[in-house]
This record gives C-alpha cells, sequence and structure tokens, in this order.
C-alpha cells in the first residue's frame, strides 16, 4: 500500500469542503476522483500535498506520517502533482523546467557553484542528461530551449507531467489533466498516462471531468459529493451505483 | 566610458542572435567575458591616464564609483530581479559593511601608523568582514520576514534603513551609557564612530585594482550561482513559488540565501565606497541611496545583469557630468523623471532578461 488515507477532514469557516474521507491506493494503481463541481476533489490533493493542514486524520505515505508537513517535505518524499491551471516557470526554457525538478538530487554544495569544480560539473552534466533524456520521452527535444510561456496548451500540460516526474515522484497527482483539451488531445493524453505508468514506477491519482478518459483509464474510481465520498469502485460498479446516478442526474443537484 | 559603449554593442548583438540561436546561455557567457575584459581594459586606461596626469584624480574617483555601483546593483538585481522578492534596503546594508570595515581600518587598528604591507591586507580584511556582518544581519532579518508572502520586505526593509541610520546616530549615547557602566575602552571606540557627526579621516584604500576585483568577482559570483542549481530555484520562485514548492523547493531557505548573499555584496560595497569617499555619514545611507540602486535597477531591466551593469555606470557618469556643469542640484528630478520615463516608455528596462 503506497498512500494510506484515513477520515481527514477540512473545513473552511462553515463550509465542509471534505468530511471524514478515508481510502487506500496500493502501488502501480490508477485512481480518478470524480464528483460535481465544488465536492471538495482539489482540496484532496491540497490535503494530501500540504498546501492544506488537515483539521483532523491521518495521512501516511510509505510507510510516513505525512499530515501536517510543509509541501516540499511531501514533495521530497515523493508526491508530485499537476495543477488545474498550469503552473509552469513561464519564463524559465523548458529544459530548465526540468533541471529545476532535478534540484533535490543535486550533489553539489554552493562552493562548488562558485568555484565550478569538477563535481559540480559532473553533477550538472548528469542533471542535464537526464533531463533531455526525459525530454526526449516526452517528445519534446525540439522545445528545449523555448521559453515554458510560449509552448501552445497542450505541450505546456506535457512539460508539466514531466517535470513532476523529473522530481522522482512515486505518487503523480493530475489535477483535471483534460481541461480545456478536444477528443484528439485528450487520446493523446490518454496514451501518455498509460505509457507514463508503465514506463515508470509510478501510482496515479486524477481528477477529471472527461467521463470518457476517466472510465476508460481508470481502474478505480473514487466518487465525492459535498465533501464526502458516495461511491468507490471499478468503473463498471460505478457506473451503476444509484448513489452516483443520483449525484450526477439527481433531482438535489444545485451545482454552479 | 570605453566599457559602456563596449557594452551596449555585445548587448545588442546577443539580443539579435540568441532568438535565432538554440544555445542562448553560451552566448551570454561569452559576453559577459567581454565585460570582464573591457572592465580591466577601462580601469587599466583610467589609471594609466590619471598616472600621466591626462585625466585628473577626480575621474580616477568616478571610475571607483562607478565599480561600486554596479557591485550594488548586481546584487539588488538578485533579490529582486532574479528572487522576484522586493527589497528597499540595500543601503542599510551597504551602511553596515561601511561602518564595519571603517571601524576596523580607522578606529580599533588606526592603518595610518601601520606600515603599507599590513595596510593592504587590514583593508581586505576589514571590507569582507563588512560584507560578512551585512550578510548575518540580512540573513537574521530575512529568516522571519521571507517566510511570509506579499509586500513585507518591502515594508521591514524600508524600516531597517531607518533602524540602521538612526542607531548609528545614536552612538554617542550609547557610548556614554557604556563608561556608565565601566566599560571605558569599549566606550571610546563607541564614541569614536561619531553618531550624527559620522567618521573621518579614512585611509583611501580603494584603488582601481581592488575596485575592478571587487567589482569582476562580484559578477563572476552572481554570474555563476544564476547558471547553476540554485540560480534554476531562485527563478522558480521568481515565475511560480507555489510550483516550486511542489518541486520540493524550501521557499524560506532559499529565498534567505538570496537575501543574505545580495546583503553580502552590498556590504562589500558599502566598505568600498567608505574607502573611497573617505568620510562617511550617517545620511549617506539613507532612504534616496535605496531608490539610487532602485532605478538603477529598473533603468537597466529586472533579471538582466548586463542591464545592471550599464545603467548603473551610465548613470553614475551622468549624475557626476551633472556635478560638473553645475547642475547636481537637480539631481532628485533626474531621479524620478528617468523612471517616470522608462515606466512610459520601457516598463521591462532598457536591458531584456538574460534569464
Amino acid at each position: 500500500m503506497l498512500l494510506l488515507v484515513d477520515s481527514i477532514h477540512k473545513s473552511f469557516g462553515g463550509l465542509k469542503a471534505v468530511s471524514n474521507f478515508s481510502t487506500c491506493i496500493n502501488h502501480g494503481e490508477i485512481v480518478s476522483i470524480i464528483g460535481p463541481n465544488g465536492a471538495g476533489k482539489t482540496t484532496i490533493f491540497n490535503l494530501l500535498t500540504g498546501f492544506y493542514l488537515p483539521d483532523g486524520g491521518t495521512i501516511q505515505f510509505h510507510g510516513q506520517e505525512i499530515a501536517g508537513l510543509k509541501p516540499h517535505l511531501i514533495a521530497a518524499a515523493g508526491i508530485s502533482r499537476t495543477f488545474q491551471n498550469i503552473r509552469l516557470f513561464s519564463r524559465m526554457t523548458v529544459l530548465d523546467n526540468i533541471r529545476l525538478a532535478f534540484h533535490l538530487q543535486k550533489k553539489y554544495n554552493l562552493m562548488d557553484a562558485l568555484t565550478k569544480s569538477t563535481t559540480f560539473r559532473k553533477e550538472e552534466e548528469r542533471i542535464t542528461a537526464l533531463s533531455l533524456s526525459l525530454l526526449k520521452t516526452f517528445d519534446l527535444t525540439k522545445e528545449q530551449q523555448k521559453l515554458a510561456q510560449s509552448l501552445p496548451y497542450g505541450l505546456q500540460r506535457r512539460v508539466e507531467i514531466a517535470r513532476a516526474l523529473a522530481t522522482g515522484a512515486l505518487l503523480l497527482l493530475l489535477d483535471e489533466p483534460a481541461a480545456g483539451m478536444n477528443r484528439g488531445e485528450t487520446d493523446e493524453l490518454m496514451s501518455l498516462i498509460r505509457w507514463i505508468r508503465k514506463e515508470f514506477p509510478l501510482t496515479i491519482l486524477l481528477i477529471e471531468h472527461q467521463m470518457r478518459m476517466i472510465m476508460e483509464i481508470s481502474e478505480r474510481i473514487i466518487v465525492l459529493n459535498f465533501g464526502e465520498k458516495i461511491a468507490e469502485g471499478t468503473p463498471e460498479e460505478i457506473q451503476k451505483d444509484p448513489a452516483v446516478i443520483d449525484a450526477y442526474l439527481g433531482g438535489h443537484q444545485d451545482d454552479d | 566610458m570605453k566599457i559602456i559603449s563596449k557594452g551596449v554593442q555585445d548587448e545588442s548583438a546577443d539580443q539579435t542572435t540568441s532568438h535565432s540561436s538554440n544555445h542562448p546561455s553560451s552566448t551570454g557567457r561569452s559576453t559577459y567575458r567581454s565585460f570582464y575584459l573591457g572592465l580591466v581594459i577601462a580601469g587599466l586606461a583610467v589609471s594609466l591616464l590619471v598616472k600621466f596626469d591626462i585625466l585628473s584624480r577626480y575621474y580616477q574617483q568616478i571610475f571607483l564609483f562607478i565599480c561600486i555601483n554596479i557591485i550594488m546593483t548586481v546584487s539588488l538585481n538578485l533579490i529582486n530581479g532574479f528572487t522576484g522578492e522586493f527589497s528597499i534596503g540595500h543601503a542599510a546594508f551597504m551602511a553596515i559593511g561601511a561602518y564595519t570595515s571603517c571601524l576596523m581600518t580607522t578606529i580599533i587598528f588606526p592603518s595610518a601608523m601601520w606600515p603599507w604591507f599590513w595596510q593592504i591586507p587590514l583593508f581586505l580584511v576589514s571590507v569582507i568582514v563588512g560584507g560578512l556582518v551585512a550578510f548575518a544581519i540580512g540573513y537574521l532579518i530575512g529568516l522571519p520576514i521571507l517566510r511570509l508572502e506579499g509586500d513585507y520586505l518591502a515594508i521591514v526593509t524600508l524600516a531597517m534603513v531607518e533602524v540602521v541610520r538612526s542607531a548609528i546616530k545614536l552612538t554617542d549615547e550609547l557610548a556614554a551609557l557604556l563608561e556608565r557602566v565601566h566599560l571605558s575602552t569599549l566606550s571610546r571606540i563607541v564614541q569614536k564612530i561619531g553618531g550624527p557627526r559620522g567618521i573621518g579621516q579614512i585611509p583611501g584604500f580603494t584603488n582601481i585594482f581592488w575596485a575592478v576585483g571587487f567589482t569582476l568577482l562580484s559578477v563572476v559570483v552572481i554570474h555563476r550561482l544564476l547558471h547553476s542549481s540554485y540560480g534554476r530555484v531562485w527563478l522558480s520562485l521568481r515565475d511560480d513559488h507555489i510550483a516550486a514548492e511542489m518541486m520540493g523547493v524550501d521557499l524560506t531557505r532559499y529565498k534567505v540565501l538570496s537575501f543574505a548573499i545580495a546583503s553580502f555584496w552590498a556590504g562589500l560595497g558599502g566598505g568600498l565606497y567608505a574607502h573611497t569617499l573617505r568620510y562617511i555619514h550617517p545620511d549617506n545611507f539613507n532612504f534616496i541611496k535605496s531608490i539610487e540602486y532602485l532605478v538603477y535597477l529598473y533603468l537597466g531591466g529586472m533579471s538582466s545583469l548586463w542591464g545592471s551593469i550599464i545603467a548603473a555606470s551610465s548613470m553614475t557618469f551622468l549624475l557626476e557630468f551633472l556635478r560638473m556643469v553645475n547642475l547636481q542640484q537637480w539631481r532628485l528630478v533626474i531621479y524620478p523623471v528617468v523612471l517616470i520615463l522608462i515606466m512610459l516608455r520601457k516598463p521591462q528596462g532598457l536591458f531584456k532578461r538574460d534569464l
């Protein structure tokens, strides 16, 4: 088991954004979180990555308690994410976006950088080589010297995923990766996700609204509504679940 | 002026090539080499011309101020440009460095009585210690403040300029207090800091050799750091600190590091400044001094080392030129007008970002 979430909750003022959410995720799974707008999906991501402190409950990742740790320590522990509205380092090159992600692995200090010692040179070469090979596998070699902000949307998504992988993450959280993508781009993204899961020792948790993608790609689906988990199971089970049908099609749906 | 014209040519050449070139970093490196060479040649030229009485010593002093202002602006760029924070406190660190180094060369070890071969190491050590003290204070100030997001750094550093200036002015009171608790040796030293009277008779140790040396060192150090993993982290903080945190960047640690390194160079610049001017006064390091460096920085362009270098040198020269034609009272008109013109015509500054 990679991630064990035990009854975490989080409220903002009077609003219970997430209440008593528990789940466990095994190594190598692709799990989706779905639910209407405002159901608390992104809040769960923010709790898992340390941007919000949970009001209660525990999160164990790889046997280590991570609830309450700072985001950068959680990232170092092996959880990485992409954002709903892409957050690249817009005025840095694509290559430097990726190279930055390797900074946790660098084995030189300030003095090495100042004197350009052999350790520094070797490490920089190693980091650049790793980044270039990652860019190659993501088919981004041609874009390496372009500024991240100059890329089209679909490529920016791909750079963001590559950057998240470069941290050496074991668990990858993708927040609406197909948002704003057309059918063809979504297909491309799905094969990319399947492919990286095969190539890297990776577990993927994703939030998505595009039902076609969710049903095709997920091995397990967690359904949220008003901050609570209302169902969990394989795509087939979820499609038949009366609570889910009610949440999505039922009478009391009043999301904005 | 040689380096200025040279620099502009190189920069424009760099800009045209970097659009088509696949390796902007490598072209960047070679233009910096031309800056190093240009500065050395300009230094040699000025010192020779002064030696043969073609230029007066006054021009030598202008050259020293150009070097010091390059150090100050380039280091301010590290905080405000490359790391994306906003500090108005550079004058405070300059004051700390200036007073620390003068304490060593003028008050504690009155170097005038020393043989010359002791004076040089004393000067170098004092200037570096001045930088280190500024580094330490920058670190301590940065640690609590840089945890916060937003404009707190601007407010605190603004206050710091006033605190440092006022604290130096109060050294007479401190001396009296020390006298009363029978620490008369310490009291006599503090007395000599001179409070609002300033310190005079500082040995004029800063010469073209040391000024050029430290300027080269500062640009090399900052340039190298920017082209390492440290630099990439600073740039990532500038662009998106939430994404940086998700990449495992310890925000506070890296922000404090860049702030403290910049403070070191400001302190060192202060030491050089004091040993150029030979007389320092708390009001030399007021809020306007910080604004001066901000003007240079914005004029040259944020995140452009070249911009800082060119803007610092040309503005220093321009202001001295105003003095020559007896228009120096217009200084405080020129600064705001320059700022307004930049904001209207070229909000990015004169030079493009190098990183």
